[in-house]
């Protein structure tokens, strides 16, 4: 039997804690917001429910999609008049009702996209950007002279700027929209290989596979080094310390990932794997599919003579 | 003993290998046996006695720094195995099982994990599907064939990773602790299936430090000490019986526990039972 020091011995603790004393301790909001990021990064690549439901999308030849939904993206990052944006947003809505896509799924996502296009877009609804009436003046500079550029009396908001900024959300926010429409409906295999049946290379759908199939196992051992370092902690430490333990954190999960890749290439080497990717192929291409493309094209077609 | 007479051409060579990731020590030291058609064959050590690395290299994926190895009379570099007639043959028939599932499925669907090396070897969509269909009855998990890897249990994981092998049709199975981290219903199975396999001719080669699951997954032993060096070669009932080798490669420990007041010794392999009598 081992010696055991003698601190290690001791009876059972007795004490009973009060469930009510105490403060609830700092770094619960980080861990919930870790646990939710790691949700809604993993997300995405876990939650197939869509594209298993009976839906007008979910029947067709991934390609027919792919052609269809991309050539719609394609062409509404062109959009800029408002008359074409809100045909844009109805031929989404449809699609999103034929689909039976839940809506509640697609609700964070417009709640986000805007949220994070409107941050990118913010230097450009400046008049140092774009010029126009400043409708909000922000601060007075004076009318001097900056490197090359000579400033504006007053730096404020324009309402050119505002314009183009809500332009370019809207944009991103039909654009995000139809890319989830094509994610939700078709199960990702099935998404590839309508990919790769495009044109895009062997080597880029094969990256895009890995990439799907292990951005969960890495999001989950992230989890899983946040929750080792949690019941170790008795008390928090430093934002110096904090700091030093995410970065061994990041360290750590890049060396389980460089690890776990060359695994994954060993396995590979060892199936048969020589440098060029097969893939099997499907010959399924309907009349619905062509039906499909066809009102992709007349949505496109009518989506550029509204806009002019 | 070191090497055992094999019936028939032998399956693997191994002669004097000796190998190193760059960088760290030797973890296969100057190993020697041969593995002849159909054997059941386990590679038995603690951790690190380099196990694992000796199945990569039976599998062709690392090259010995010292020594030879030879798969079908053929000496194993990465010259023979670029050659188009040695390589895709030789891949065809050795397939090995990696220990982290995670690994070896790197598709996104059982169906398309199953399609993998098939479709490697260039034979026909029609081919592939009717092996795939085939391979997911024999294992039971034809409900799995549309499901993502990732959404799987460790014991699914397990069965779809050997179907994914099994589709290739290999003559030889190298399985890098197959029943690692199973619930005994997964392991029992995993080892029916496995038992199935060689009675249908397969030859098994099967690293592993679990004395338990060892009768079932091999008729002869070679143990690696922890200087990665041979120590024994001999079948399971030899090996298993000799106490002094098992404690000497770290397998068993001298084990001290209670019975009221009596405090001692025995020499213990964390069997699932074991019995022992001592003097009062």
């Amino acid at each position: 039997m081992p010696n055991l020091p003698e601190w290690l011995i001791k009876p059972p603790p007795q004490t009973v804690f009060d469930p009510h004393v105490g403060a609830p301790r700092r770094g619960r909001f980080v861990r919930r917001a870790l646990g939710e990021f790691a949700g809604l990064l993993a997300g995405p690549f876990m939650q197939r429910d869509d594209s298993g439901r009976s839906g007008l999308l979910q029947e067709l030849d991934p390609r027919a999609k792919a052609l269809g939904l991309l050539g719609l993206i394609v062409l509404t990052t062109w959009l800029a008049t408002w008359r074409a944006l809100a045909l844009d947003a109805l031929i989404c809505l449809v699609l999103v009702a034929l689909s039976g896509i839940k809506l509640r799924r697609l609700a964070g996502i417009w709640l986000a996209v805007p949220l994070f296009s409107a941050l990118l877009v913010i230097p450009a609804t400046l008049n140092l950007i774009i010029p126009g009436e400043v409708l909000l003046p922000l601060w007075h500079t004076g009318q001097g002279r900056w490197g090359p550029w000579v400033m504006p009396d007053a730096v404020g908001v324009t309402d050119a700027g505002l314009e183009a900024g809500a332009r370019f959300v809207t944009r991103s926010l039909l654009c995000v929209t139809l890319a989830l429409i094509l994610a939700r409906t078709t199960r990702p295999d099935r998404l590839f290989r309508g990919l790769r049946a495009l044109g895009v290379p062997k080597i880029f759908v094969m990256l895009l596979t890995m990439m799907e199939r292990y951005v969960v196992v890495l999001v989950r051992s992230a989890e899983e080094i946040h929750l080792v370092k949690l019941s170790r902690t008795i008390t928090p430490g430093s934002l110096r310390q904090e700091q030093a333990w995410v970065a061994a954190g990041a360290g750590s999960l890049f060396r389980r990932s460089r690890s776990l890749g060359n695994a994954v290439y060993l396995a590979m080497l060892s199936r048969g794997f020589t440098g060029d990717v097969h893939l099997l192929e499907e010959a399924r291409f309907r009349l619905a599919d062509a039906a499909f493309i066809a009102a992709a094209g007349a949505a496109c077609a009518a989506l550029l003579a509204v806009e002019g | 003993m070191t090497d055992r007479e094999i019936g028939g051409t032998p399956i693997f060579e191994v002669e004097g290998a000796h190998y190193a990731y760059p960088g760290y020590p030797e973890c296969v030291s100057g190993v020697s046996f041969r593995i002849g058609p159909g054997e059941r064959v386990a590679l038995l050590g603690a951790n690190g006695s380099g196990k694992s690395t000796l199945l990569n290299l039976l599998d062709g994926l690392f090259s010995p720094c010292s020594g030879r190895i030879a798969a079908f009379g053929k000496t194993l570099t990465e010259e023979a195995l670029e050659t188009s007639d040695f390589g895709p043959r030789f891949r065809k028939e050795v397939a090995l099982l990696f220990q982290n599932s995670d690994a070896q499925l790197f598709c996104p669907s059982v169906e398309e994990e199953l399609a993998f090396g098939p479709l490697q070897m260039r034979w026909a969509d029609d081919e592939v599907r009717r092996r795939i269909s085939d391979t997911l009855e024999l294992l039971e998990i034809a409900h799995l064939r549309h499901r993502t890897t990732q959404a799987l249990s460790a014991g699914e994981k397990k069965r779809v990773a050997l179907a994914s092998l099994l589709a290739m049709g290999p003559s030889v199975l190298l399985l890098d602790e197959p029943t690692a981290g199973l619930d005994p219903r997964s392991q029992a199975v995993l080892l029916d299936i496995l038992d199935g396999l060689h009675e249908a001719g397969l030859t098994l080669v099967t690293a592993t430090h679990d004395l338990t699951v060892l009768p079932h997954l091999a008729d002869r032993v070679l143990v690696l000490g922890e200087d990665h060096r041979l120590k024994g070669d001999g079948a399971v009932e030899a090996v298993l019986s000799d106490t002094a080798l098992l404690l000497e490669v770290n397998l068993i420990h001298a084990h001290s526990h209670r019975h009221g007041a009596l405090l001692h010794s025995h020499p213990h392999q964390h069997v699932v039972g074991h019995e022992h009598g001592h003097e009062e």
